[in-house]
């Protein structure tokens, strides 16, 4: 698909509910330049073209902010803009060119949970709806251990070590 | 959950070995993920997170269906795990 061509997520097309959208772009920015403002409020996400794999992801994180209130049954909010963003800024920032898929968990906080697994050893990216990440590094049966994810060189260490597994 | 706990207490009144059940959305579906054994899935440990304390049924008050089914037309998985289980996961 070409630059400035539009892609839309089907699961964030059939409600008319303000969200966001997927849309390519020449450049490879960051998350701030992804977002911009679409037509009748809607929030557009800007994709760089060389993106692949990011793409089923981000529409997964779309489609968890359609949930509705109490999707779990148990009071849950649906995930918000400011944790699909802070999933979506995560993604953004892992530079390997073919990571192991991640898993889009929405939580009943209203965020989102991104889990990624190669063999023994699992990362859990939680995104909170103030925007704040939380990493767990877990190996085998172990409780984890919890991990900077400041910049993209936290997030590049944290998938060699996940990758070395 | 006794009501007079607080909500962050452990209640030692419920038996450790004690199987409680909670409901998993079917969608999404990655909430749950096969494992190593076919035809076995596990819960991501994202059902877990909650704003509060975890609602779960009690096995000695409640059937698998009855947990399932009290949140109809609405369909779920139902997720079981051992009470020390639960205590440990807060």
């Amino acid at each position: 698909m070409g630059a400035h061509e539009m892609m839309t997520a089907d699961a964030v097309t059939i409600q008319s509910q303000p969200t966001m959208r997927l849309e390519y772009q020449q450049e490879r920015k960051s998350l701030t330049h992804f977002l911009g403002q679409g037509v009748q409020g809607v929030q557009v996400i800007k994709v760089p073209p060389e993106w692949t794999w990011q793409v089923e992801p981000i529409k997964k994180i779309l489609g968890a902010l359609l949930l509705p209130e109490n999707w779990d049954s148990y009071g849950g909010h649906a995930p918000g803009i400011g944790s699909a963003a802070a999933a979506i800024d995560f993604i953004a920032q892992i530079t390997h060119e073919d990571p192991p898929r991640p898993r889009v968990v929405p939580l009943g906080t209203g965020g989102v949970q991104l889990e990624w697994r190669n063999g023994q050893r699992e990362l859990e990216v939680e995104c909170s709806p103030d925007g704040s990440i939380e990493v767990l590094k877990i190996e085998g049966d172990s409780e984890g251990e919890q991990c900077p994810s400041f910049n993209t060189a936290d997030i590049t260490s944290l998938f060699s070590w996940l990758l070395a597994a | 959950m006794s009501e007079r706990l607080p909500a962050d207490a452990d209640d030692q009144s419920i038996s450790g070995d004690e199987i409680l059940y909670r409901r998993i959305p079917l969608n999404p579906s990655e909430m749950i993920q096969e494992t190593d054994v076919p035809g076995e899935f596990r819960p991501s440990s994202g059902n877990f997170r909650s704003e509060g304390p975890l609602s779960v049924d009690r096995s000695s008050l409640s059937s698998p269906e009855q947990t399932r089914d009290r949140a109809k037309p609405a369909v779920f998985h139902i997720m079981w795990l051992q009470n020390s289980e639960g205590s440990s996961a807060g």
